[in-house]
C-alpha cells in the first residue's frame, strides 16, 4: 500500500506517528461493510439456527430472538471485519477519530446494502412498497448500522492505541445492545 | 482569555455520532409517516397512531441526543489515550498493596520492595 511504502500508518509498534487512512481505505471499509450487509441480509438462513433452542419453549419468541440477540452477536463484529483487515493484516496506526470515521462508512455500507436486499425481496407487492421500505430504512436503518458500527470502530482505535484487546469489548457490547434494543422496538411495534 | 477545553477521548465519536442521529431522526419521522402504508400493502397491518406517535417520539429523542453530541464535540478537545502503569504493588514482607513510589512499608516498616 502506498501508506506502508511511504513509512507513514505502518507501525508495528504502535510509537510512529499515525497518518490519515487514505481514500482506498475509506472505500476498503465501505466495501466489506456492503458485502457482509449482503450476506447478512439474507442472515437468517445462516445464524437462525443458533436460536433453534428456543423453539422448544415458543415458536413466537424464536424470531424475536433471532433478531433481538442472534442478529446483532453476529452482525456487529462481522461489519466490521474491514477495519480489522486494516489493523492487523495491513498493520495500519490511525488516530482513534479516523477509526471511527472507517467504522461509521462499514456501518453505512452493511445498511446500505442490505437494504437493496430487503427491497428487492419485497418487489412483488409493487415499485412504489420497494421503494417506501428503501428510502424509510436508508433514513433509518443505515445510520443505526452506522452508529454501532462507529461505537466498534472506535474500540478498534482504543485496542490500536493501548495494545489491549479487551478494550474493544466495552464498545462491542455497546454496539451489540444498541442493536439489539432497536430490534426489540421494532419487534414489539 | 479563552479557559481551556477538557481534554475527552470520548470526542472521537461525537461527530460520527451526532450526523448519523441528525440522519436517524428524519428516518423516525420517515417510519412514523411510511410504515403504515407499507405494512397495509404487504398484507400486515399496524396500528397507525402507535407508529406514528413511536416515530415523532423517536426522532425527538435522536435529534436531542445528536444535538448533545454536537455540542459535546465543541465543547471538548479531542484527548489522546495514555497507557497507565503500574501505580502500586505489594510489599514483599507483609503482602500489603502499597503505591509503587513509596519508600517505606507504611504497614510493616519494610524497606525490602522492590
Amino acid at each position: 500500500m502506498e501508506g506502508m511504502k511511504a513509512g507513514h500508518g505502518l507501525d508495528p509498534t504502535g510509537f510512529s506517528p499515525a497518518a490519515r487512512p487514505r481514500r482506498a481505505h475509506y472505500v476498503i471499509c465501505l466495501g466489506i461493510g456492503a458485502t457482509v450487509g449482503f450476506v447478512a441480509a439474507f442472515g437468517e438462513s445462516f445464524y437462525a439456527p443458533l436460536a433453534f433452542p428456543v423453539l422448544i419453549f415458543s415458536q413466537a419468541l424464536f424470531s424475536i430472538v433471532v433478531a433481538v440477540a442472534v442478529a446483532p452477536l453476529v452482525e456487529e463484529p462481522a461489519k466490521s471485519l474491514g477495519l480489522l483487515l486494516l489493523k492487523e493484516e495491513e498493520k495500519l496506526t490511525f488516530e482513534i477519530a479516523d477509526w471511527t470515521i472507517l467504522g461509521a462508512l462499514s456501518g453505512i455500507g452493511f445498511g446500505f446494502m442490505e437494504n437493496v436486499v430487503y427491497a428487492l425481496g419485497v418487489l412483488g407487492y409493487g415499485v412504489n412498497v420497494s421503494l417506501s421500505l428503501f428510502l424509510m430504512r436508508g433514513l433509518l436503518t443505515a445510520p443505526l448500522h452506522g452508529i454501532t458500527a462507529t461505537l466498534t470502530g472506535f474500540g478498534i482505535g482504543l485496542w490500536q492505541k493501548s495494545g489491549n484487546a479487551r478494550l474493544l469489548l466495552i464498545p462491542l457490547i455497546a454496539a451489540m445492545v444498541i442493536h439489539g434494543s432497536f430490534n426489540l422496538l421494532a419487534s414489539i411495534i | 482569555m479563552k479557559p481551556a477545553r477538557r481534554s475527552s477521548l470520548l470526542r472521537a465519536v461525537t461527530l460520527p455520532l451526532s450526523i448519523l442521529l441528525f440522519w436517524q431522526a428524519l428516518g423516525w419521522i420517515a417510519f412514523g409517516l411510511l410504515e403504515p402504508a407499507i405494512s397495509r400493502s404487504v398484507g400486515s397491518p399496524v396500528d397507525a397512531s402507535l407508529v406514528l406517535t413511536v416515530g415523532i417520539v423517536m426522532a425527538i429523542v435522536a435529534a436531542a441526543l445528536g444535538s448533545f453530541f454536537l455540542y459535546y464535540h465543541a465543547a471538548t478537545s479531542q484527548g489522546d489515550f495514555v497507557p497507565h502503569g503500574k501505580t502500586v504493588h505489594k510489599c514483599l514482607n507483609c503482602g500489603h498493596t502499597i503505591p509503587i513510589d513509596t519508600s517505606t512499608c507504611p504497614y510493616c516498616g519494610s524497606r525490602t520492595l522492590f
